[in-house]
């Protein structure tokens, strides 16, 4: 221990020196990142932009009808494309519902978790959770108990008071070590953000206040969705492929193999638990509430379809007899969609598709809806 | 375990506290210890290989050192057909066998074999064969205790990647060994943080673009692309290797060893030979103590000297790795040294030599020899022979329009920044300056390195140090 002790004495300010830089830095990322200071130079097409805008839309958003209900549409890319809620609420609004479509590309149920928790606290703003998962029948190769990536989304609306809360639902110590240093310290998640900053700051300024022309997509109430089809592309069964028509460009085979190729990954076994946690978690929030939650499978794309007697994971089914306040759509629901002609690229529906999807889905909850008015 | 992970730092940390808690001759074993378990868990096997020539070394050393007359040297010869086999074996086999039988025309691959090449091989063979020629020459003694020589061999901060380190620097070292002063630590220190921004923050950041225009040749045409991808590549590999230089030095340092430079602003260098005295100090110094010497050096004449430059380059470019490529490089920077020797003479010989040294040239003649570097990184960086000669085709194809463009903003500020750094610490000594700084000065040198770390360094995916795979 002498050489420890001498090491010490010795090198004491400097040690102490490296430990008040590290508090420093916390300080930082505390007053600079976790404040609404930096949100509101957020680059708005990045993760983070786009779950800020969202939450921003959410708070400042009025129902025409005061009175009427709300249903809240949350999903990924394949919803925030495959949903117009401006179509939906035409419809719904009559019967006194009003449909809000807050799909954000790339998130998952643990973003969504949290993402009402902020946009959301007292849990009696939406009367409908609707949540379109990619299936519930096949898993990913992803591990999404593990997905840092969900993160960038969590990071700008997480509590302090919820960092553990959060890290803890990751599986590995390492990330659940990274969440909590990402989340304690925000400066990890928005570097990207920064350095785009840095590097383009006219460029910034310019999206900043147009923000909705950076992004491009379903944020934008009227958006109506992408004209291009996959028409006369089919999946070939017996080869497991897809076939192409001949004048088919190359680029756009490359981009749909690659989609391909990542079928044949092995599933990743734990997703099963993360869905099952995870809708556990949001029912549980809204179980002592008038809330209804609706899950459903996304149309998977048709390369390839959903199997017409396709039938959700028992767990997932399970859910059902837990909690009353859940509904989960036949996996099969929305196969019918799961063709060609209604999709511009594997996974995402084009506007005819998504018109499609919105006014099956709108029929759905409205039903939902009128069903609960009666009771 | 890299340099710039989380896991090292806790390795080091665990290690540091460890070696410091014990009297050092225990402490010897925490390092030994320690920097087998930092080699195991790349790979548990080459532990083994590592040991037998630990024991090889070691033995040679004794046995060179009590020996007389030719039996020292039929000791070093076996000592060093062992290390150079070894070294042969993993790194060259399958590139001799490749090229016999293409020679041959035989089925390619046939005799090939399945080598996994371990872990910083080629550096941790030079600094345990350069011990045994010290010995040999007498300008060093044999160690007689086996654990000061393994741990001379394994020290984890310079096993993978070097500096390599002389026996004859770290025996006194250990001897003397003392807790290291205030000093010492905050060099350190500075050398940790410097390491890792120089790795994270620029090396990383220039690797996208030079991966981007190297791994996709033919989709970036034209000397725009050439230009931006050579350029990047060049700063990525000073960045990178200076930059784990920096951060195998600034551990040694903490703990109490003094590590020599590696790298001194050789990008600043105003001809060849002068980057040759900055660049890869220890291996350039390896290389002109063990090779161009032996060869004789300059002590026979101007067409020797200039025959010995060339073949110490063109073994040092082997050096790097099995592939022509690597011979090229190293043959092109043997003939550059020889080229600048003869215009050094003829320019006295014609009377312009203290015109050449006049300060309105230096920033051509940095320029010019910046320029030729990075005609030589293209042999370096490329995969074939075949990419290199379009690169460099490329390079001179003025006019040509881009497919896609690979510079960006980003890159001009860290290659001003870069510019302006080796100038202000060449002229300044700024790091020197800083670690005598007050110490609310380091509290804000470390929080502004943190920061940049935190928010510049990439971290989308582990780009490994470049030297690892030699």
């Amino acid at each position: 221990m002498k050489n420890l002790k001498l090491f010490i004495t010795r090198s004491q300010d400097v040690l102490l020196a490296l430990l008040a830089a590290l508090l420093i830095l916390v300080v930082v990322n505390l007053i600079f990142f976790s404040s609404s200071f930096y949100s509101k130079v957020f680059l708005p097409d990045s993760a983070a932009g786009q779950v800020t805008l969202m939450v921003n839309a959410e708070k400042t958003r009025v129902n025409p009808d005061p009175n009427s209900d709300t249903a809240i549409i949350l999903g990924d890319s394949r919803l925030a494309e495959g949903f117009s809620a401006k179509q939906a609420s035409l419809v719904t609004r009559p019967f006194g519902l009003e449909i809000v479509n807050a799909a954000i590309p790339s998130t998952t149920p643990r973003c969504w978790y949290y993402f009402l928790s902020k946009i959301d606290p007292k849990k009696d703003k939406f009367n409908y959770i609707v949540m379109g998962l990619p299936s519930l029948t096949k898993l990913t190769s992803e591990d999404l108990q593990d997905r840092i990536l969900d993160l960038d989304y969590i990071a700008p609306i997480v509590s302090k008071s919820d960092i553990i809360d959060v890290a803890n639902t990751f599986r590995t110590i390492d990330s659940k070590v990274s969440a909590f240093r990402m989340l304690l310290m925000p400066g990890f998640v928005y570097k990207y953000d920064v350095q785009d900053l840095f590097i383009h700051p006219k460029d910034r300024l310019n999206k900043i206040i147009h923000p909705y022309v950076s992004i491009g997509w379903s944020h934008n109430y009227d958006y109506s969705g992408r004209p291009e089809t996959l028409e006369g592309v089919k999946w070939d069964e017996d080869r497991k492929n897809v076939v192409y028509p001949e004048t088919y460009p190359v680029e756009k085979r490359d981009f749909i193999q690659t989609y391909v190729k990542n079928l044949e990954q092995v599933p990743n076994g734990t997703n099963l638990d993360y869905y099952v946690y995870w809708l556990s978690r949001i029912s549980e929030r809204y179980r002592q509430t008038n809330t209804k939650i609706i899950v459903f499978q996304l149309p998977s794309g048709p390369l390839p379809t959903t199997p017409k007697d396709a039938s959700a994971f028992p767990e997932i089914l399970e859910l059902k007899n837990k909690f009353k306040n859940i509904v989960i759509l036949p996996a099969s629901q929305f196969a019918n969609l799961e063709s060609p002609e209604l999709f511009f690229d594997y996974l995402h529906l084009n506007s005819t598709g998504r018109s499609k999807l919105t006014s099956q889905l709108t029929e759905i909850i409205l039903s939902e809806h009128k069903n609960s008015e009666t009771n | 375990m890299l340099f710039n992970t989380f896991p090292y730092w806790a390795f080091f940390i665990v290690t540091t506290l460890l070696f410091y808690a014990v009297p050092f001759r225990v402490g010897k074993w925490v390092l030994f210890i320690s920097s087998c378990l930092f080699y195991m868990l790349w790979n548990p096997y080459f532990i083994l290989l590592l040991g037998a020539i630990i024991i090889l070394d070691f033995y040679a050393g004794i046995l060179i050192d009590s020996s007389e007359g030719k039996k020292r040297f039929y000791w070093l010869l076996i000592s060093l057909i062992a290390n150079l086999g070894i070294l042969a074996f993993f790194k060259y086999y399958n590139f001799f066998v490749a090229n016999i039988e293409s020679v041959l025309d035989i089925e390619k691959g046939r005799y090939a074999l399945d080598i996994i090449l371990p872990l910083g091989i080629s550096f941790h063979t030079f600094q345990s064969m350069s011990y045994t020629i010290d010995v040999y020459r007498r300008t060093g003694t044999a160690t007689r205790s086996f654990l000061d020589f393994s741990l001379f061999v394994t020290f984890f901060p310079q096993l993978v990647a070097g500096p390599i380190v002389r026996a004859k620097t770290f025996f006194p070292e250990l001897e003397n060994w003392t807790v290291p002063s205030r000093d010492f630590i905050v060099k350190g220190i500075s050398l940790v943080f410097v390491g890792l921004i120089k790795k994270s923050v620029f090396a990383d950041h220039f690797a996208l673009i030079s991966d981007a225009y190297f791994n996709h040749l033919p989709s970036h045409p034209g000397s725009a692309s050439a230009i931006a991808g050579v350029t990047a590549f060049a700063m990525q590999i000073f960045f990178d290797f200076s930059g784990y230089t920096d951060i195998a030095r600034g551990c040694a340092y903490i703990l109490g060893w003094d590590f020599p430079l590696n790298f001194a602003r050789p990008y600043l260098s105003q001809n060849i030979t002068e980057f040759w005295r900055r660049w890869h100090i220890s291996l350039s110094s390896w290389l002109r103590d063990y090779l161009y010497i032996s060869l004789g050096g300059n002590r026979h004449g101007v067409v020797k000297t200039y025959r010995n430059l060339f073949i110490t380059m063109l073994l040092g470019g082997f050096w790097h790795g099995a592939s022509w490529n690597f011979v090229i490089w190293g043959a092109f920077h043997g003939i550059m040294l020889s080229l600048h020797r003869v215009l050094v003479s003829g320019l006295e010989l014609v009377g312009l030599g203290k015109i050449s040294q006049s300060r309105i040239f230096l920033p051509a003649k940095v320029v010019f020899t910046f320029a030729v570097v990075c005609i030589g990184w293209v042999f370096f960086r490329a995969t074939t022979f075949h990419d290199s000669v379009f690169v460099i085709s490329n390079l001179f194809e003025f006019g040509t329009t881009n497919a896609l463009p690979l510079w960006h903003v980003g890159a001009t500020i860290m290659l001003l920044i870069s510019i302006v750094g080796a100038v202000l610490e060449e002229k300044y000594s700024v790091v020197e300056r800083f670690n005598a700084a007050p110490t609310w000065v380091k509290v804000l040198g470390y929080t502004a390195a943190l920061l940049v770390l935190q928010l510049f360094a990439y971290s989308k995916k582990d780009i490994p140090f470049i030297y690892f795979q030699f």
